[in-house]
């Protein structure tokens, strides 16, 4: 095995699927061990590209985004690549997409580089975060003692509990964007969609301005985690008179989201758009839709809400 | 004193329409072309058409729709640029305001909104797929070696229900070609092929909407029969096609002008408009690795707007600060 | 009490088997084929998988003509995907059909799939009478796998395949009609009986292609799967050794093994679907299989995700793989196409001599 100097460490992290789904925590963890961390940068058309060449078309488009990161990452100068995964809830009932799980797998089928740079632990989760044990294994892997690995936990960052009601009357109406936490603030892959609303006048809201939300939406039988987080989400904002409309970012051939769409449009009373993202759309398309929409939104007072459509 | 008029200009991929209303909102006059690749001309030509040809009248506004609706409105310099969705609804609410569902086909894309009260409450919009849009009419008509304007004709005269297959024009072309050699009537195929359009749109555009009646059909493939009657017979309710089924983007881009201008409009005249060396040009940014595409619209030697580019950088070329996109100017498109 | 169910090729049989045990009946689920896919599709959301889109058909159908009661086997774990507990799901699907219920058979071991069954049927089941059920159940399962193996490789070996696919037909019905674990096991010996005296050809098998992949299609019989299958009597061997057993979770026991042998490949939490596919590869290799053909409905997520990881597997031991997708076009041409021309690339390598 080699040692590696670990204060000489230059650690890859891709910005990317597990990196927004739980705050950048492992890069927060590498850098309170000492490590040099380098994140790649926000997605762009050139890493998606190189992502998508490489892995095959049928998975979904947040995967290709992914393996884009990696590849970027093994051009660089770093010792290592973190190639994260979740393998499940710790109550499990609640299951990660398949692949999601195997996203190391993949990179390694794929031969972005030499197996030996790729580090890949496992992770649980539950509602505050990603467990312990899944830091260990990433700190016992670049040759950390187990109390180095515990001080430098991530503690779960304070998330913003103030209820969504603004604090400022706004003219425009407020719009919240559900949908996986790595295509919602990933601003390539959801053609900068925050800014296009919010230069239409809009007052945008995530989850990032929401308490915690937990994984188990009731009576739907479903199981997918970030599915079910959509759900628990969408429904809170339903419920809350201020938010006139809103988003829901559906990834290009995700089954679970695709499982709950119809289940969205069916139960969810605000207007809702759904916009399906790949790299394929055109900017025209969704800039007409998201004017259509802000038009449907202002003309329809939302005390006219409730009534069947 | 002359009279009031507002103009609509629909441009979209394959047609450019323009209509022009009284106060009233009755059409005065309205012209429907082919673009042919050549949008810029195509305006100038339908303009002077359609407003040329109206003698004592004042043009008190103006308002552009469809996928050049930018590039139209920086032509014109338009009052209201408008998206085509909110347009049609626009349109079609002054004309049947108890309308709860549009169902519109154009040539290369298709539309639903739903609409309820008066409102529309919700829409879809297909960019994606040919199959539930005009182009698989013009593929049939082509392979068929029929005039596209015929083929309502064919399919009403069908006696006999034929299956094409396909979720796709291009594997539904095999089918069709195989109905042909296996001696299948070409009324039939062709009322099969409308019914294959149509179930492609409620699949795609259509599922999960709420299609109520009282059902309007728009778009230039609403001209045909033979698609009206398949999604009455898919649907179960009357579809109603109105009168100006293929111009109403452009009547609701007028009406919307009508609404909103309130002073002097800012349109120019149609000697300027058709003396301007208007074009776009597009380029590839090199700045960084988005390569994003620049479109970049030239007047006199000087650029007048840009869209495109996932930033700022181009947009402060724009001189022409009156080019009304409603906020989206200075916005990554 | 009349129910329905969806099924993947012929496991209906042994949903009917287990409910008959308990005095109930199930009707014949409708033939899997265009039409089927077709309704499914329209139900269903694009990005849903194409078995799903097949349940969905199979369900309208059935709804359409009237039946009400659906019981369906599923099992808890990643290996299940979405059809895991889906009862609410489809109920909300089909929400406008009045009198519609969905009971799930099955759960995460035998305690679970008890309560399960006393739950959803509301009535007194006797722990004796759930426990011969299930028998019944697991008993049928695996007659149904052993004679699907056999007489896909009989189609190859004997010499009079029509007699084959006859044998497959009458060995079905007989299952169907086995009311007990008894009857199953005169219906078992009765078909080793039959298979065994059946003439094989002199000649042994041109090929031997080993097939991997999600276990819904694999156990197509009638539409999907007759194209592969129509394969083996080329003289060529097809073999799989699925197993997945529906109702409760492979045991650990039997899975730590076959997780062995997929270490170099898989390593997070891999499904039991991938575990098996993955293993299963890895055997056939080392056996000497000519190529692996790999079989998946199009839109399975665990078969997906896993289908860069066997490219890598079969480029590392370079056998040749193929890997299937069967999608919304439910097209037969292309399949067939694709086939031929794998088991004539398999041909040539052979007759040149390739080795590992």
């Amino acid at each position: 095995m080699v040692v590696v100097r670990r204060a000489a460490a230059r650690v890859g992290v891709p910005r990317s699927i597990l990196h927004y789904e739980f705050d950048g925590a492992i890069a927060r963890f590498l850098e309170a061990l000492g490590i040099d961390v380098v994140l790649s940068p926000p997605t762009n058309r050139e890493i998606f590209l190189a992502g998508k060449h490489v892995v095959i078309d049928e998975l979904c488009f947040p995967i290709k985004i992914f393996v884009g990161h990696v590849a970027y990452l093994a051009t660089l100068n770093v010792d290592r690549i973190v190639v994260p995964v979740v393998v499940g809830h710790v109550n499990d009932r609640v299951f990660p997409c398949h692949p999601r799980c195997r996203l190391a797998d993949i990179v390694r089928a794929l031969g972005l580089c030499d197996e030996t740079r790729l580090l890949s632990p496992a992770f649980r989760f539950d509602a505050g975060g990603l467990c312990a044990e899944g830091f260990h294994e990433l700190a016992r892997s670049l040759d950390f003692s187990e109390k180095e690995s515990h001080r430098a936990l991530p503690t779960p960052q304070t998330r913003d509990s103030r209820p969504v009601v603004p604090s400022a009357p706004h003219a425009g109406p407020s719009v919240g964007i559900v949908g996986r936490p790595y295509v919602v603030k990933d601003a390539w892959a959801n053609n900068h969609l925050a800014q296009r609303l919010e230069s239409l006048g809009c007052r945008v809201l995530t989850e990032d301005g929401v308490q915690p939300i937990g994984y188990s939406p009731e009576g739907t039988g479903l199981h997918f985690d970030l599915a079910a987080r959509t759900l628990v989400l969408a429904g809170l904002w339903d419920r809350d008179p201020e938010i006139a409309g809103i988003v829901f970012l559906l990834p290009f051939n995700c089954g679970p989201d695709g499982d709950i769409a119809r289940h969205l449009q069916r139960t969810v009373d605000t207007p809702m758009l759904t916009l399906v993202l790949d790299e394929l759309q055109s900017s025209a398309g969704l800039v007409t839709r998201l004017e259509a929409f802000v038009d449907l939104l202002e003309r329809e007072p939302v005390a006219t809400r409730g009534r069947s459509r | 004193m002359k009279r009031r008029v507002w103009i609509g200009i629909d441009v979209g991929s394959i047609t450019s329409k323009v209509v022009a209303i009284d106060e009233r909102e009755r059409m005065l006059a309205s012209t429907y072309e082919r673009t042919r690749g050549r949008v810029v001309e195509s305006v100038k030509d339908s303009l002077r058409k359609a407003v040329g040809a109206l003698v004592g009248h004042a043009v008190a506004g103006c308002g552009t729709t469809g996928s050049a609706r930018k590039l139209v409105g920086a032509l014109v310099d338009a009052d209201v640029v408008k998206n085509e969705i909110t347009a049609h609804a626009r349109a079609c609410l002054s004309l049947h305001p108890d309308a709860r569902t549009i169902l519109e086909i154009g040539g290369e894309d298709s539309k639903i909104i739903i609409l309820r009260d008066g409102v529309p409450v919700d829409f879809a919009m297909n960019t994606v797929c040919a199959a539930g849009t005009g182009a698989f009419l013009d593929q049939l008509a082509t392979r068929l070696g029929v005039p596209v304007e015929r083929l309502g004709d064919l399919a009403a005269a069908s006696t006999r229900d034929v299956a094409i297959a396909g979720r796709c024009t291009v594997f539904a072309e095999s089918d069709i070609i195989f109905k042909q050699q296996t001696g299948h009537r070409i009324e039939d195929i062709v009322a099969g092929a409308c019914r294959s359009l149509v179930r492609n749109y409620l699949n795609d555009v259509g599922k999960g909407k709420a299609i109520e009646p009282p059902v309007l059909f728009l778009g230039g493939v609403a001209a045909n029969r033979g698609i009206e009657a398949a999604f009455e017979e898919a649907l179960g309710v009357p579809v109603t096609v109105p009168e100006h089924y293929n111009v109403m983007g452009a009547f609701g881009a007028a009406l919307v002008a009508k609404e909103t201008v309130v002073s002097a409009t800012k349109m120019r005249s149609l000697d300027e408009i058709r003396s301007s060396d208007f074009r776009a040009e597009t380029f590839t940014c090199p700045h960084c690795p988005n390569a994003c595409e620049i479109v970049r619209f030239v007047e006199s030697g000087s650029p007048v707007a840009t869209l495109g580019g996932r930033c700022e950088r181009w947009t402060a070329e724009a001189t022409r600060a009156s080019v009304p996109v409603h906020g989206t100017e200075s916005t990554p498109t | 009490m009349n129910h329905f169910t969806f099924s993947w090729g012929s496991n209906y049989i042994a949903v009917r088997g287990l409910l008959r045990a308990l005095g109930h009946e199930l009707a014949t689920p409708p033939r899997i084929g265009p039409a089927i896919a077709e309704r499914g599709t329209e139900l269903a959301h694009p990005f849903l998988c194409f078995s799903g889109k097949l349940v969905l058909g199979q369900l309208a159908a059935q709804l359409e003509r009237g039946d009400r009661r659906l019981a369906f086997m599923s099992s808890l774990g990643p290996e299940a995907c979405r059809c895991a507990d889906t009862s609410d799901y489809l109920r909300s699907l089909f929400a406008d059909c009045d009198g519609f219920t969905a009971h799930r058979i099955g759960g995460g071991g035998f305690g679970d799939a008890l309560s399960n069954l006393r739950s959803h049927f509301g009535f007194r089941v006797r722990r004796r009478d759930c426990f011969r059920a299930y028998a019944v159940f697991f008993g049928k399962v695996d007659l149904l796998h052993k004679v699907d193996k056999r007489c896909t490789a009989l189609r190859c070996l004997s010499s009079t395949p029509e007699r084959v696919r006859e044998l497959e037909r009458e060995a079905l019905d007989l299952v169907d009609r086995s009311a007990g674990p008894f009857a199953l096991w005169r219906t078992s010996r009765w078909f080793d009986r039959e298979a065994a005296g059946l003439p094989l050809r002199p000649e042994p098998p041109s090929l031997r292609i080993g097939v991997v992949g999600g276990e819904h299609i694999l156990s197509e019989l009638d539409s999907i799967m007759a194209v592969v299958k129509g394969v083996a009597e080329r003289g060529i061997l097809l073999d799989w050794r699925s197993g997945f057993r529906l109702l409760a979770r492979t045991s650990e026991e039997r899975l730590a093994p076959l997780k062995e042998k997929c270490r170099p490949y898989l390593h997070s939490a891999p499904s039991t679907s991938e575990i098996f596919s993955c293993a299963h590869a890895t055997d056939f290799i080392d056996e000497g299989y000519d190529g692996i053909l790999h079989v998946y409905a199009f839109g399975c997520m665990p078969q997906t995700a896993l289908k860069p990881v066997l490219q890598r597997v079969a480029q590392d031991a370079s056998v040749p793989l193929l890997s299937l997708s069967i999608g919304d076009r439910f097209a037969e041409e292309g399949l067939e196409n694709r086939l031929e021309a794998f088991i004539d690339l398999l041909e040539a390598r052979k007759s040149k001599g390739a080795t590992k």
